[in-house]
């Protein structure tokens, strides 16, 4: 008999926070997989006209600090690793917001994985 | 005749440090300097109630200078919203120093869009964009770059993100990276009160 449930990535997202700015939103949030490795390679939100996936990337030069956002077309989930999407590092991207979002509020986002499929993640909203 | 010789060695050797020390002590802070004592230009300048803007409408306080833009929704907001926190942990009267916000993507950012993300942070904030030329000329002074990334209206920005503490007399007085803890840029502004 094969172990099916052993096969599949036991993946589970957690602490998903949601900023909001003028017309787009930022996404922090925890994925726990303790299961194969997978890979994130898009979101969606019934709140934005899209959702990507992003990363934040500073550096210094002569005293100075720059920063980079780049879209990312995914991100590994390498397999029993807690990823964080953090400030300053790989966020979601929410753009061209419907309606405004309010402190306190929730709404749902969907992540999709490689291995998971899409999976339901409910966003609280907080200030910055 | 040796002694004497070792005396005069010892007491030359010690000149030259002595000179050495004197040196360092003397363009260090030249060094410095060159990295903090730039003045912000007189350049004419719009603030986020679409009123005309120029530096020195502040002069006679301190202030915070940070260049980002609007769309961004990690680097830009976190930084804004550090340095709130830094501002509102002041003692009252240096509360009043404001955080200056210009915009490096004025074409999205115009002065209503600058005056609603502004106001998400706190009261005493100041938006500024204005003409390509005037822009320009306050990048270059404070060596200030960006670039565009990506194409079609949801691009994102590339920017120097150092936050300036500027004095009452309009000169740069220090320099912080966007990574700075709160508390830390507390003192920065406490610097140029």
């Amino acid at each position: 008999m094969i172990p099916v449930l052993a096969m599949v990535a036991a993946l589970s997202v957690s602490a998903a926070t949601s900023h909001p700015a003028v017309d787009t939103a930022v996404v922090y949030l925890q994925i726990d997989n303790r299961g194969n490795s997978d890979t994130l390679v898009g979101a969606r939100s019934p709140v934005a006209q899209s959702a990507s996936l992003h990363r934040s990337m500073t550096s210094k030069m002569n005293g100075m600090s720059s920063t980079m956002m780049m879209p990312e077309a995914s991100i590994m989930i390498p397999a029993h690793t807690v990823v964080l999407l953090q400030p300053g590092a790989y966020h979601i991207m929410l753009e061209q917001l419907k309606q405004p979002l309010a402190a306190g509020e929730h709404f749902r986002l969907q992540l999709h994985f490689v291995r998971a499929g899409w999976i339901d993640v409910p966003v609280i909203v907080k200030p910055f | 005749m040796r002694g004497r010789a070792r005396l005069l060695l010892a007491t030359l050797g010690a000149a030259a440090a002595a000179g050495v020390v004197l040196l360092i002590a003397t363009f260090l802070p030249l060094v410095h300097d060159a990295m903090t004592s730039k003045h912000i230009p007189r350049v004419a300048l719009i603030d986020d109630r679409s009123e005309a803007f120029s530096f020195d409408r502040l002069r006679g306080s301190g202030y915070a200078l940070y260049f980002g833009y609007t769309h961004c929704p990690d680097v830009c907001p976190i930084t804004l919203a550090k340095l709130e926190r830094s501002q509102r942990a002041l003692p009252a009267d240096e509360r009043k120093m404001p955080i200056v916000f210009v915009t490096v993507d004025p074409s999205r950012d115009t002065p209503a869009v600058l005056h609603r993300y502004l106001g998400l942070f706190g009261t005493n904030l100041i938006g500024i964009t204005g003409s390509p030329s005037s822009l320009k000329s306050l990048y270059q002074t404070l060596g200030i770059w960006s670039v565009r990334i990506g194409r079609g209206p949801n691009y994102e920005m590339g920017h120097t993100s150092t936050v300036f503490f500027v004095d009452r007399w309009g000169y740069v007085h220090s320099i912080h990276d966007e990574t700075d803890d709160s508390s830390t840029l507390a003192q920065a502004f406490m610097g140029v009160s």
